[in-house]
């Protein structure tokens, strides 16, 4: 149980504020609702390269990192197809540093050109180590214009190709800030050992004087059902084949979306697990496969993933998986089965309530979701799951025409 | 309300860190337990370290795969059984293996620890390694090792420490041919001889009552004191040189530059070489990060660490780069290194480091989980957590001059080694 105050300040910047006295550090975490999904499908890439240039220094601020580690703090980011998300962890006393720090840049970002240039090559040096630079660093590059050909999350957060980035201009730049980065389009969560009057007083300090931005409206267009069965191959200088088979799954606040990911762990969570056990141990097919869902906010993709062992053909890995589809549509899960990977979401709940940045990270996103309150019903979401459930979400999802294939061979030598 | 936004908001520094000290307990067989029980969470991590070098496998690949497959069966329990039983219970185990160590670590709700915790002995004390099973592990650790082998950067930490190591078992060493060459026998053998309490010790953390000592006692207090394995074999002198592996297709390369340092762990030495690795490579700000990748933008990354191992003290700097910058960035590198040992450290810059290392300090001490693992790390080195009060001191005391001496006693880049794997 997670216990926190919000509060709204004028301008529509939401502040929750978690107290926890157990720590000497405090976390400070803003959540802008601005992703991947919000971008030009012709200038992908935007929303991570302008992640980057958060950091390089605000009207006031030429720095934000040196300030900040010099009251002995640390800070990053992430940016997803949904959100960008800043974070810094510090000692408690020093959590004005904070405030003063990311307050000036939603302000206002300096925007210098030396700082569009750098960040620029930063980022394609990281799409190259990443994506490109790896075995089977391109599968998601692939995967989801396959799977999705209207939403944005047809492409991948770091963007479509080098290009995007590439062709990046300080208007862009500007325009992106100024539609996106207005404070009724962030949520902010400070927890530590802090009083509440304290969080409320900086807050107000600090960011009470920012004008409030015209609001952005998202209205992204929905991917139409599909309604076919879709697949990719592509040969690559890898040492091995792998599969990759996506699904579209229920989104992200509905009830279902719970029972997809238990029927995730069902497949695939630990070594007692359906997948493994039977594919990897039992009967080795695979050298490794894996069932997981994409966690995003709007319908996301239920993934498997796997490495057929040597003399198992792609085809009959398919099958395989099917198999394994049929027997979950067909058989209702044992009740056991079903208490395990309830217990397991009960038990890495509390692991993942233990440090004070996980608490803010979720803190946010649950107000993002609709209302952080939720946080604490979130196990008993899980719980309330039934065998019947999972057999039925299991029917309604696992269908060949949902389902986009990536065949990765790996080229003859 | 007026106020600045100018000026930085008035700052604390850190002059004291406290590091709570753990309850200590002995087994009936003289394994020790370290205890941090201030949890706010009703949960418990229990972590059996073995101190085993993996010399004393027949084949690099030994110690790791006991320390992978150990959970899978026991004398009683079929292959599958025991993993079961503790996944039903939301419990899990990791493993974690090194060098010099292997460990197994067991994290379950404190609530059910009282089921749990014979499964978690069945596991150490009972394990047994089947044909079938072992086969299985060593086909797919294959592929995966040939997958790494298509990675830059594990393929310069590869050719990094080959060099540095020469016939020093620290080189690794793993060939293709190991994984044919292990059998399930040479895995029993590695685990009946050395998971055992000659070479244990426990490390509890987080919320529990005392009563776990003493069932701490009941499963691990009977452990069979077993074979001591022999740790010590320091490496020899410092290589240098330079060496470069061609990868086809390559558009970065993994660059390695480093060397051997002959200083004692703990020592003012050490503490002193810990601060200015921060300021070349140790943090967000250093002068690594901000010239090769927020001025040149040369990479996503670069950074630089000294790591105590229990037979050498290594530095390292470590990046990925595309490819046509490879020299730009080896130069670059070589330009910061010499500027520690030949210009001094600005105040101000000093102040940021000893700020942040101090902030580091703080974080590493908060909560249970996070004491047991600095615990475990200086522990396993002859330390105890007085380790940091000693680093703190020598971070309030430390004079650009003699950071400088150090740098240049230590860190002259004609005493690095070079790898570098990918094209230039």
């Amino acid at each position: 149980m997670i216990s926190f105050n919000k509060f709204k300040l004028d301008n529509g910047l939401t502040v929750i504020h978690h107290q926890d006295d157990s720590t000497p550090i405090a976390a400070f975490n803003i959540l802008y609702n601005v992703g991947a999904k919000d971008e030009d499908e012709s200038k992908t890439g935007f929303a991570h390269l302008f992640e980057h240039l958060m950091f390089g220094g605000s009207v006031n601020i030429p720095n934000f990192d040196t300030p900040l580690q010099m009251a002995g703090g640390q800070s990053n980011a992430f940016t997803s197809n949904d959100i960008t998300n800043y974070y810094c962890t510090l000692p408690k006393d020093n959590i004005e540093t904070a405030f003063w720090l990311d307050s000036d840049r939603l302000d206002q970002l300096a925007f210098t050109p030396k700082s569009l240039e750098v960040q620029r090559s930063v980022v394609i040096e990281e799409f190259k180590q990443r994506y490109l630079n790896q075995p089977y660093g391109d599968v998601w590059l692939l995967l989801r214009p396959l799977a999705y050909k209207v939403h944005p999350y047809k492409w991948a957060t770091i963007g479509k190709e080098i290009k995007h980035i590439e062709d990046a201009t300080m208007e862009d730049v500007k325009a992106f800030f100024y539609k996106h980065y207005g404070p009724q389009n962030a949520i902010l969560c400070v927890a530590g050992d802090l009083d509440l009057e304290l969080v409320k007083s900086l807050s107000e300090k600090w960011f009470g004087g920012i004008d409030a931005r015209t609001k952005y409206e998202r209205s992204l267009p929905e991917e139409p059902k599909q309604d076919e069965y879709r697949e990719l191959t592509v040969e690559r200088d890898v040492p091995n084949d792998a599969l990759y088979m996506a699904f579209h799954m229920p989104e992200r606040r509905s009830k279902d979306y719970y029972v997809a990911d238990l029927i995730s762990d069902v497949l695939s969570r630990g070594q007692s697990a359906r997948l493994y056990k039977e594919y990897v141990m039992d009967n080795p097919k695979f050298n490794d496969i894996h069932a997981y869902v994409s966690g995003s906010m709007e319908k996301g993709l239920f993934v498997f993933s796997g490495n057929p062992a040597e003399g198992v053909s792609l085809k009959e890995a398919q099958d395989l998986i099917w198999n394994a589809i049929d027997k979950i549509k067909t058989e209702l899960v044992s009740e056991r089965e079903l208490e395990k990977v309830k217990n397991k979401v009960e038990s890495s709940n509390v692991f993942g309530e233990m440090s004070v940045l996980n608490k803010a990270m979720s803190l946010c996103f649950y107000e993002l979701l609709g209302n952080a309150e939720n946080i604490n019903q979130e196990v008993d979401k899980y719980l309330c799951i039934t065998q019947e459930d999972v057999q039925r979400v299991a029917q309604e999802m696992f269908n060949k025409e949902n389902c986009s294939v990536l065949n990765y061979k790996a080229k003859k030598k | 309300m007026e106020f600045s936004r100018t000026t930085a908001p008035e700052i604390k520094t850190i002059s004291e860190v406290k590091f709570p000290s753990p309850s200590k307990y002995v087994l009936d067989n003289g394994i020790e337990v370290n205890a941090f029980n201030l949890g706010s969470q009703d949960a418990v991590q229990i972590e059996l370290l073995f101190a085993v070098s993996r010399n004393e496998g027949k084949n690099p690949l030994v110690a790791k795969a006991v320390n992978e497959i150990i959970g899978e069966a026991s004398s009683t329990k079929e292959p599958g059984i025991l993993n079961e039983a503790i996944d039903f219970h939301g419990a899990f185990l990791e493993s974690t293996y090194s060098i010099d160590h292997s460990s197994v670590t067991l994290f379950t709700l404190t609530k059910k620890l009282d089921e749990v915790l014979p499964l978690f002995e069945e596991v150490i004390l009972d394990a047994v390694f089947p044909a079938r099973e072992v086969d299985i592990y060593l086909t797919n650790s294959k592929q995966k090792f040939t997958v790494n082998q298509e990675k830059v950067d594990v393929l310069v930490r590869r050719l990094f420490s080959q060099q540095l190591y020469g016939d020093h078992y620290y080189a690794g060493r793993t060939e293709l041919h190991h994984f044919e060459e292990i059998t399930a026998a040479d895995l029993s053998d590695f685990y009946n001889d050395f998971y055992k309490a000659s070479n244990c010790s426990i490390i509890v953390s987080g919320k529990f009552d005392d009563s776990i000592f003493e069932s701490l006692n009941k499963s691990f207090g009977k452990m069979q004191l077993g074979k001591k394995s022999i740790l010590e074999l320091p490496v020899l002198n410092n290589q240098i040189g330079k060496y470069f592996h061609e990868k086809e297709g390559a558009i970065q390369s993994g660059i390695r530059v480093g060397k051997l340092l002959d200083v004692d762990y703990g020592s003012e030495a050490y503490f002193k070489l810990k601060i200015i690795n921060t300021v070349f490579g140790g943090y967000f700000g250093s002068r690594l990060m901000s010239n090769i990748r927020e001025d040149k933008g040369y990479t996503y990354g670069i950074g630089s660490s000294v790591s105590y191992m229990k037979n050498a003290c290594v530095f390292t700097i470590a990046t990925e780069v595309g490819a046509d910058v490879t020299n730009n960035t080896l130069i670059e590198i070589y330009k910061e290194l010499t500027r520690l040992s030949e210009e001094l450290i600005s105040e101000d810059e000093l102040s940021v480091v000893k700020n942040y290392i101090l902030g580091s300090i703080l974080k590493a001490s908060d909560g249970a989980f996070s004491l047991a693992q600095q615990f475990k790390g200086v522990n396993f080195l002859g330390e105890d957590l007085s380790f940091f009060q000693k680093y703190i001191s020598v971070i309030n005391t430390v004079t650009p001059l003699e950071l400088k001496d150090v740098a240049k006693k230590f860190l002259q880049p004609d005493t690095m080694l070079e790898a570098i794997a990918g094209k230039k």
